[in-house]
């Protein structure tokens, strides 16, 4: 639920049931429908760069998180995302607030400043060093993926640095989206879940998503400017990690209605 | 006659789009539109099943009893309009053959068919409940509704998309319709399928036989009586037990049909009618 009252109007009904009748008429599988979908939602309302993340929470609060897709960024700007996440003396201020939300509700959209004042966003810590002139404003979109409440599925709608804030109806529109849309979050993460996933280095999670997004990987090397043989060795042990003998053994743990040994 | 009340809603010829645009939706028609169009978009199945899943829903939404899907082609040389039933839904078999029978009567025309005709020279799609096309008076008094309609269906409400250009003359109808005796289509029912329809490309993809081939128009009305029903996957059998033909008769008309439209066998003669499979054929698209 969100506090914005406005309904659509019909121009915004009409382009989201266009974008979705787009989707409906995709001959591609499940990623690349949402993909598609994400990319409109986000031309809708004017952001520059959206990210659609698994959220794993054990008895102690989250646990493990893991970028699952995006657009509107470089390999090299989803590093400093991937190490900002992970940087335990700088927080995400708006994750951490995000997360305590989801005690309290089984889904929700909100606006970065309806759950943080300017004020504290920009002077916060992490802000200033991983999103400084990068990305500033956000509509995130949270929701437990099932009455166990111990994944979440949470996507994050950008806008880059120095741009207008987004507006009640840019969430409203997402939030309209978003909750009506299920297959959009359904995705699953391995047997375990968060046990699997917490143990990764900063870097190997970077790896991990991108290559979840299907990227070579001489494009991981020059994304993360590091060589391809270091790759080599993070992808080794990710897939010791994962227990699998392939990358697309990899895709089948995290993305649904692939593999017969998901959760 | 009227077999109902009918004092919240008078003839409103001509002013329809206007009225049906000022209408706003509410929230939850808006939500289940959403909801309705993102199943859909989450199928991994081929476009008919999309199609007939949106019509379903759509029926749903505004508490229709059948829905058809045609595509209308008007007569250059007469004017006249042929419409081919593509796909529908809730009508029984029997009622089936009655509403394609009906529309290719050429002794008791609908009272409605020449109304449609400017329809075909718009640019965007139209809307329209029948009460707007046509007073109850004439609508119950006609002899059309007598006979065809009369205790079986009675309002409808049509989205009227024309495909191509002008010069086509050839439109997409998506109808739904009202058993006789239940109250006519809202303003709303309308605004749910004009918007849906409207934004929803691919709902009116349909493929036609391109200018070089033969039209349905120059087929008899018993012989698109026939087509109609070998597009909606009729046997030769159900066929003669509605019709009251012989089979050997059916097969005649199979054998005219095949002969009119130079194909060899009913699934070819399908796919001349069916987008995206033939190459032989003009996919003919929304204008715009």
């Amino acid at each position: 639920m969100t506090t914005d009252t406005p309904s659509l109007n019909e121009e915004d009904l009409r382009a989201i049931l266009r974008l979705l009748g787009d989707v409906a008429d995709i001959d591609g599988d499940q990623a690349v429908k949402r993909r598609h979908l994400l990319t409109g939602l986000a031309r809708l309302i004017e952001a520059d760069v959206w990210m659609w993340s698994i959220f794993s929470f054990g008895l102690d609060g989250m646990t493990a998180s893991i970028s699952m897709l995006h657009d509107g960024m470089t390999a090299k700007e989803f590093d400093q995302v991937v190490r900002g996440s992970t940087d335990p003396h700088r927080q995400p201020p708006d994750l951490l607030i995000l997360n305590s939300h989801l005690s309290d509700s089984m889904e929700f959209t909100r606006r970065r400043q309806q759950i943080m004042s300017d004020g504290d966003w920009y002077a916060n810590d992490h802000v200033r060093t991983y999103r400084h002139g990068f990305l500033d404003h956000a509509v995130y979109h949270f929701r437990w993926v099932d009455e166990r409440r111990d994944v979440a599925s949470g996507i994050g709608i950008h806008r880059r640095w120095g741009r207008e804030p987004f507006t009640a109806r840019d969430t409203r529109l997402v939030h309209i989206v978003m909750s009506e849309i299920a297959w959009l979050h359904q995705a699953a993460v391995p047997d375990g879940r968060a046990a699997d996933t917490d143990v990764m280095t900063p870097r190997q999670r970077a790896v991990l998503a991108l290559l979840l997004q299907g990227r070579s990987r001489k494009e991981i090397a020059t994304g993360l400017s590091i060589s391809p043989y270091t790759v080599d060795d993070h992808i080794d042990a990710l897939y010791r990690q994962f227990k699998v003998d392939g990358r697309s053994g990899l895709m089948k743990r995290f993305m649904v209605g692939n593999g017969g040994d998901l959760s | 006659m009227k077999p109902r009340s009918t004092e919240n809603h008078t003839p409103q010829n001509g002013s329809g789009h206007q009225l049906a645009d000022s209408f706003m939706l509410g929230q939850q028609d808006v939500r289940a539109m959403v909801r309705l169009l993102g199943d859909i978009a989450g199928l991994d199945a081929e476009q008919s099943v999309k199609r007939r899943e949106l019509m379903r829903g759509m029926r749903t939404l505004i508490d229709a009893d059948a829905w058809v899907w045609t595509v209308s082609q008007l007569s250059p040389d007469d004017g006249r309009m042929t419409s081919i039933s593509l796909m529908h839904e809730g009508f029984s078999e029997m009622d089936d053959v009655r509403v394609i029978e009906s529309e290719t009567d050429p002794a008791v025309p609908t009272p409605d068919g020449p109304l449609w005709t400017p329809f075909f020279f718009s640019s965007h799609p139209m809307t329209r409940q029948r009460q707007q096309m046509i007073d109850d008076t004439t609508w119950y008094e006609h002899p059309h509704t007598k006979k065809y309609r009369q205790g079986f269906i009675d309002d409808y409400a049509y989205s009227f998309t024309p495909l191509g250009n002008a010069d086509h003359r050839i439109a997409s109808i998506v109808a739904f319709h009202r058993r006789w005796g239940r109250p006519p289509f809202t303003q709303r029912d309308a605004r749910i399928i004009h918007i849906m329809s409207s934004e929803v490309r691919w709902l009116h993809e349909a493929a036609v036989p391109g200018d070089g081939g033969k039209k349905a128009d120059g087929l008899s009305p018993r012989l698109r009586t026939i087509l109609a029903l070998i597009l909606q996957s009729y046997s030769r059998k159900q066929m003669a037990h509605h019709l009251t033909l012989s089979i050997h008769t059916i097969n005649d008309y199979f054998k005219a049909l095949y002969k009119h439209f130079n194909v060899s066998s009913g699934p070819e003669l399908m796919r001349r009618f069916m987008a995206g499979d033939s190459g032989d054929i003009n996919k003919i698209t929304r204008a715009k």
